[in-house]
């Protein structure tokens, strides 16, 4: 064999007078051979150099290296040879200490990394430090093996003995097996463990730009930019992409035209090992669009149509065909929406689906998707919700449990993060829905009860000195450092602070237009970006003591991170741009969008990764998923989200190929076709995946808040930001809507004149009197609700 | 007025007399009792209230939060609730969950 297995290895051979002349020329000689660089070592007693002479032809041999300065971690083998060496090394000039080569020999036996090799009388060594070696298989010279049991160790009549990272030779006779032995075994080491590669067929997913096409070959780029062949076979199938209620819809007649340069596909297939690189047989292939560089999910109405279809599945889900009844709402819904065992209702989720139909009735105006939203914001106001007179504040139960048309009050959270505990995650969620829901209708009822739970915020959850808000508090007292909050006591993470803005803050700032809001969002974003960002990784901290320290220990965040928070803040910042614009702000969010993609992205099948360890292990080049490498729906809503808008704001076409990519593998993989809905989790390859909890449609991390945000916001970004084309959003303000008797119809914080409100109707009647700059309609007097469409337009340069 | 409680424990009832006024500091006295008898996850909780003339937010939130922690299915009632101290518990919704006499 011509290839050099120690190429880039040291071997360490340690050296003192009557060494055994063969033997060392041999190794001297092998080693070198296969590529290591051979390294003498010795007690030099503070001289440059030392000159032994051989045992039986008193051949000079000078050694510079001194092993009292030896650094092991640039040793791969240490050497004991035959001959005195170990025993002229073994002396010591304290009786009480270890000779130096004992205690580098002790060293290196601590360090499995490093190949010891004994041969011959050179086991002496070991001899005060009879541990290392004590049960296990050894040889050695025949002189030794009374030795050798008395040191504990597994006497084995061999001439060459393998023990792990232990290698013993009988005598100098036998150095060629001896040497040829640790060679093998340091160089199975390097094929073994560092260029293991599978030899099997597996099936798996690419995403690419289409480069070639011919002879059933495709040529494709993946999104890192990585050329990868997929052939097509007799059986492979093509299809388009489709939103949720369209018909399969085949693309295999049309590949010749589908295949030409440009074009993004995911390619799913079988990967077989050949010829020392793998074929790729594509099985299902999934095209963007009718035609090269053509998007259908960039189509006007695709979100639209999504969010109508999200809708009408949790509606028929909840109250089936007939009257909205939310006394049979259920938390729990199975994949094809019908109700599991669990009797519980979570405030958090009937918010969100509060949220979820207030978005829809924006989009489209469909009057069931605001009946439903006006209930369930009813309902909670009526069940979830606990009224302090003492305090003059407002919080939210967990949820109510309902049996027998009786109700048990679930008043602490019932989630192990939180549990006995008032978490702020689920106060903030509480609002979303009917925060969301008062942006149409600007119900006093609903501004009272927001007020309220704000007052909750600053008057219980605030770090009035260290600033930010605390994650828990306890039930009674409402104390954050109550002592049975446990792990949860005096802490503050990512959701306590962040969250406030995407959830409720940034909705409720649009809806009044009211300073106080607009601080409170300062104050958030200002702590995001002093203690969030740093520099031990390329992910942000998300969980912290009272005094902002890191805390590393948390239940299961550990020192992890959740790729979407990351992408969140991204998201929000630039949205905050709009509101108070910051350098820091903008410049962080655009560290975020640069950075995130190698690090929580999928370059080879796209989508976003889920929770990662945010450091690297020793010998480690990518950051390890905690759990699995699946991909959260959510994930690639944040990352869909956080790109569009940093494309719209920021501007960059590289932001805008990132946003389109996320937004492809969402669309493809995510949308539940069969059932209707979203799947809560897809494998790596875009599988969706069904297990447990994770078919469930209804739960606190589904439940058509944060699908009905993507559908609502990317048609915002997409068609007024990125398309420049108009939107026409729907509102139903109430006789008592609004004190100020002003409705706000920015569907978001967008930079200012970007987007102007280009006409307004009342009642389907055309209405003159508003602002078209600051989007801002004048209501007219009423007896009864009046419906308002107002149709904003991008402003040309 | 001060603030008296006792309790007693029959059976699987336990029995809590309150007198007086029930703020936010004597709240604790409350928990510790309905702790208890959450500790002995006692089927029923009765209070006799007809000598309480206020009740705190804080006292709702302890009987909340030991309705949330007794076994499916027990009950908690409340005897001779006086007008003020109905309205601060119909405001925290808990009159759902509970039979007042």
């Amino acid at each position: 064999m011509s290839e050099k297995r120690l190429a880039g290895r040291t071997v360490a051979i340690l050296m003192e007078s009557d060494f055994v002349e063969q033997e060392l020329h041999y190794y001297e000689r092998r080693f070198t051979e296969e590529g290591a660089r051979v390294e003498f070592l010795t007690r030099l007693w503070g001289q440059d150099a030392l000159t032994f002479h051989g045992h039986e032809f008193q051949e000079p041999f000078t050694v510079t290296g001194d092993l009292e300065r030896a650094d092991l971690s640039g040793i791969d083998v240490l050497i004991v040879p035959s001959g005195m060496v170990s025993d002229r090394l073994r002396y010591t000039e304290d009786v009480h200490e270890l000779a130096p080569a004992v205690r580098l020999l002790k060293a290196a036996f601590a360090d499995r990394r490093i190949v010891k090799g004994i041969i011959c009388h050179g086991l002496w060594l070991a001899a005060p430090i009879a541990e290392v070696v004590k049960g296990r298989r050894v040889t050695c010279h025949n002189n030794l093996v009374g030795d050798a049991r008395n040191m504990g160790a597994l006497y084995t009549d061999q001439d060459v003995v393998v023990d792990r990272d232990l290698v013993t030779g009988r005598t100098a006779g036998h150095c060629a097996e001896f040497a040829r032995m640790i060679i093998d075994l340091v160089a199975a080491d390097s094929t073994a463990e560092r260029a293991y590669r599978p030899d099997f067929t597996f099936s798996d997913l690419v995403a690419g730009y289409v480069t070639s096409f011919a002879d059933g070959v495709i040529g494709l780029r993946t999104n890192d930019g990585r050329a990868v062949k997929v052939r097509l076979t007799d059986t492979t199938s093509a299809q388009f992409l489709r939103n949720l209620a369209e018909p399969y819809l085949d693309a295999s007649g049309h590949l010749d035209q589908l295949l030409t340069p440009g074009g993004y596909v995911f390619a799913h297939g079988i990967f077989y090992p050949e010829g020392g690189a793998y074929t790729v047989e594509a099985k299902a292939l999934t095209f963007l669009g009718k035609q090269p560089g053509q998007y259908t999910f960039e189509q006007p109405d695709w979100w639209v149509r999504q969010i109508r279809e999200l809708g009408r599945f949790y509606r028929k889900a909840q109250f089936g065909d007939g009257p909205i009844d939310y006394a049979a709402y259920r938390t729990q819904l199975r994949l094809g929406g019908d109700k599991g065992e669990q009797v519980v209702q979570e405030t958090d989720t009937i918010s969100r689906m509060v949220y979820g139909m207030s978005s829809a009735y924006m989009l489209t105006g469909e009057e069931d998707f605001l009946d439903v939203a006006e209930q369930g914001a009813a309902y909670l106001r009526d069940h979830m919700r606990f009224v302090d007179r003492d305090e003059d504040v407002v919080y939210w139960y967990h949820g109510v449990e309902v049996r027998d048309g009786a109700e048990r009050k679930l008043f602490t959270s019932e989630f192990g993060d939180d549990y006995d505990a008032i978490p702020m995650y689920e106060q903030i969620y509480a609002l979303a829905g009917p925060t969301q829901l008062y942006r149409l209708t600007g119900d006093p009822r609903i501004a009272a009860d927001i007020d309220g739970t704000l007052r909750l915020f600053q008057r219980f959850f605030r770090d009035p000195e260290l600033g930010g808000y605390y994650s828990h508090i306890d039930p009674i007292l409402l104390s954050p450092h109550h002592e049975s909050l446990g792990p949860n006591r005096s802490r503050k993470n990512w959701n306590s602070v962040g969250d406030h803005a995407p959830a409720y803050l940034i909705n409720l700032l649009l809806a009044t237009g009211d300073e106080r809001h607009a601080d409170m969002l300062e104050e958030t974003f200002d702590l995001i970006a002093e203690h969030m960002p740093r520099k031990d990784s390329p992910y942000v901290q998300e969980r912290f003591y009272a005094d902002w320290t890191p805390d590393t220990t948390w239940h299961w965040q550990q020192d992890r991170a959740v790729v979407g928070h990351n992408l969140k803040i991204a998201w929000n910042l630039m949205r905050m741009m709009s509101i108070r614009p910051k350098e820091r702000y903008r410049d962080l969010a655009v560290e975020i969008g640069e950075k995130m993609p190698p690090f929580g992205s999928d370059p080879q099948r796209g989508g976003w990764y889920d929770v990662v360890e945010r450091k690297l292990g020793p010998g480690e080049h990518i950051h390890r998923f905690v759990w699995h490498d699946r991909k959260a729906w959510w994930q690639q809503e944040q990352a869909i989200l956080a790109y569009q808008i940093l494309a719209g704001t920021a501007g960059g076409a590289e932001f805008e190929r990132r946003a389109r990519e996320s937004a492809a593998f969402y669309n493809a993989f995510f949308l539940d076709h069969d059932e209707g809905g979203v799947y809560f989790n897809v494998l790596a390859d875009g599988h969706p995946y069904l297990l447990g909890t994770e078919r469930f449609k209804g739960s606190h991390s589904m439940s058509m808040c944060h699908a009905a945000e993507l559908c609502f916001l990317a048609t915002v970004y997409q068609r007024l930001l990125l398309d420049r084309k108009p939107l026409t959003l729907h509102f139903r303000p109430r006789p008592d809507g609004f004190t100020d008797r002003v409705l706000r119809v920015a569907p978001d914080a967008l930079p200012p004149g970007r987007v102007r409100l280009d006409w307004v109707e009342v009642d389907g009647t055309p209405y003159q009197l508003f602002d078209a700059a600051a989007m801002t309609v004048k209501l007219p007097d009423s007896a009864s609700p009046v419906t308002v469409r107002a149709h904003l337009a991008p402003v040309e340069d | 007025m001060s603030f008296k409680i006792n309790m007693n424990v029959e059976g699987d009832t336990a029995t809590i007399r309150l007198a007086g006024e029930l703020d936010g500091r004597s709240a604790p006295e409350l928990n510790d009792l309905v702790s208890q008898a959450v500790g002995r996850q006692v089927a029923k909780l009765v209070l006799l209230l007809d000598e309480l003339t206020y009740m705190s937010s804080a006292g709702v939130r302890c009987l909340v939060f030991a309705h949330q922690k007794l076994p499916r299915g027990s009950e908690i009632t409340l005897v001779g609730t006086q007008p003020e101290v109905a309205e601060t518990i119909r405001l925290t919704g808990f009159d759902r969950s509970i039979m007042m006499r």
